[in-house]
């Protein structure tokens, strides 16, 4: 059997009328910024047809104002710059020692493979559980609690690191040897921006548990920033405090993860 | 474009491999990968290394890009002997060795960046290879938006780039289909053509061997020797046509009963190692 076929006819005379299409981000936007402003309307609605007291959810009313007046009045801000300065120095702390570690154990593969179960055993064990050792060796401080972030933040960096490392093209270590790089250009400008996605995978989840962490033991041991404010908040009874509070820990980690997603597209153009 | 140099290595042959082999795994147990290879390779000229699958041809071929040491004999480039990655040797992979983080002009520029060569010289020369290779309007793509065979087209321009003497390609066409293989092995012609490359070519493929080569080598199943160096006398420059031919056609016949009887023994060695691994 044969079958035949025929070109498509080709349109005679202008096109249609060239539409100025909505910008696709434009859409996306809108429709996040419509679901919260659902969510919130659908919260206020329930508190004011009591379907839930104040106390339960607080609604966005009460809380929006709470939120301003803690950061133009109030403490918040000091309160947020202390939380920020626990997690950057954490988290600067677990991205230095764990990009090293990760890199040094791929290069003594006997210590790597030595390590790898235990370290994956760390990395998903609840690190957070610690903050009674870590309050013991440094006090009541901003020190236990970064301490403790940076704990939190090293295996998954450490991981991710190593595992660049391991699973990086073969045919890349022999193009450099054979454009015959020293051992720093093959590094710097081979080893390194293959490995980068994957380490940077690994910072952006050692970023998440690092600032996890630090916000749960200021909350746990009602010490430093934020996660000590919700703490006080709760036990007295604040719903709006504690609502304006949580608001604020939010947006904290949205931006850090834009940021952080930023960064990632920039740094890695492929 | 590879103009010799002067003096006596000008004169001498590009690639000298006498009495070359190599073992891998310790003292215990040692599997001979390559036996005594010894082959000589004229300015100019494109070989073809061929042979079943393992047999050791790109064991052969890391050895002489420095990539593999520990190995019996001695391998000369242009009457010096190999120690090392030696700067007149350029590789092509078989896989994509594109960086993804490089831009397709970066890619080109980067062996000569390595090497210090000054901003203004690397992008003529790099621009000079986009040209050769056809790639020029791609230069800022990255490689994720090139098809498979333009960034094997990038991987080539990158090691042209660099002017080496000799050009050693593994298999740089096995992961594409065969319209794009065609193709490109008829970009490689016209490039060779060109510039006059010495070209030492892997490969799996029969016709893709007749077809560039200026000689063919059959080489026997592990652990790999020369079982013939097969002469082909296609006229050149020669182009994708040349496939109809009752010359190609001959010659990829004779070629393959040289490799036949390799072929079977290959394939019952890796028989025989796969019954002995599930044992």
């Amino acid at each position: 059997m044969t079958t035949t076929t025929s070109a498509p006819p080709v349109s005679a005379g202008p096109g249609p009328a060239k539409v100025r299409a909505w910008p696709r981000t434009v859409g996306v936007s809108l429709t996040r910024i419509g679901i919260i402003v659902l969510a919130a309307a659908l919260v206020e609605l329930a508190v004011e047809l009591r379907w839930a007291t104040p106390l339960q959810v607080a609604p966005p009313s009460i809380v929006l104002p709470a939120l301003w007046d803690g950061l133009t009045t109030g403490n918040y801000l000091s309160l947020l710059g202390t939380t920020l300065a626990e997690v950057g120095v954490a988290f600067l702390c677990a991205a230095t020692v764990g990009t090293t570690l990760g890199y040094l154990l791929w290069r003594r593969p006997l210590f790597g493979r030595a390590y790898e179960p235990l370290l994956y055993a760390l990395a998903s064990s609840p690190i957070v559980l610690l903050y009674p050792v870590s309050l013991v060796m440094f006090g009541r401080t901003p020190v236990a609690v970064a301490v403790l972030g940076f704990v939190a933040g090293l295996f998954p960096v450490l991981i991710s690191t190593y595992q660049a490392f391991r699973r990086l093209d073969d045919t890349y270590i022999k193009v450099a040897k054979v454009l015959r790089l020293t051992p720093g250009q093959s590094f710097l400008r081979v080893l390194l921006p293959a490995a980068l996605p994957s380490v940077l995978v690994g910072l952006r989840l050692g970023l998440t548990l690092t600032m996890l962490t630090v916000i749960a033991m200021e909350y746990l041991a009602n010490v430093g920033g934020v996660g000590a404010e919700l703490s006080l908040a709760y036990l007295r009874l604040r719903s709006a405090d504690m609502y304006a509070v949580l608001l604020l820990i939010i947006s904290l980690s949205v931006t850090f993860l834009f940021l952080l997603n930023l960064t990632t597209r920039l740094v890695v153009k492929r | 474009m590879n103009a010799p140099t002067d003096g006596a290595a000008g004169t001498a042959p590009a690639l000298v491999i006498a009495d070359v082999s190599k073992s891998f795994g310790d003292q215990t147990r040692r599997v001979p990968a390559l036996g005594k290879v010894s082959l000589t390779v004229a300015r100019g000229e494109f070989v073809s290394l061929i042979g079943p699958s393992g047999c050791g041809k790109s064991t052969l071929i890391n050895i002489v890009a420095g990539l593999i040491d520990g190995y019996e004999g001695r391998v000369t480039v242009s009457g010096a002997p190999l120690d090392g990655p030696h700067p007149s040797i350029g590789m092509v992979f078989q896989d994509d060795s594109t960086f993804p983080w490089l831009s397709t002009l970066q890619n080109v520029e980067f062996g000569m960046r390595m090497a210090g060569v000054n901003a203004t010289e690397r992008r003529e020369r790099a621009m000079e290879m986009l040209d050769l290779i056809g790639l020029r309007s791609f230069a800022d793509r990255y490689p994720a938006q090139l098809s498979g065979g333009m960034r094997q087209r990038v991987a080539l321009a990158r090691a042209l780039a660099m002017r080496p003497e000799i050009l050693l390609m593994d298999e740089p066409f096995a992961a594409l289909d065969e319209q794009t293989r065609m193709v490109l092995g008829e970009e490689l012609l016209r490039l060779q053509e060109e510039l006059q490359q010495t070209v030492v070519f892997v490969t799996h493929n029969l016709g893709e061997a007749v077809q560039l080569s200026d000689r063919v080598v059959a080489m026997t199943a592990r652990p790999a020797s020369i079982k013939a160096i097969l002469e082909v006398d296609l006229p050149r420059p020669r182009d994708s046509s040349i496939v109809s031919s009752d010359r190609y056609g001959e010659l990829v016949a004779h070629l393959w009963s040289l490799l036949r009887e390799e072929a079977i023994t290959a394939f019952n060695q890796r028989d025989a190692a796969q019954a002995g691994a599930v044992r």
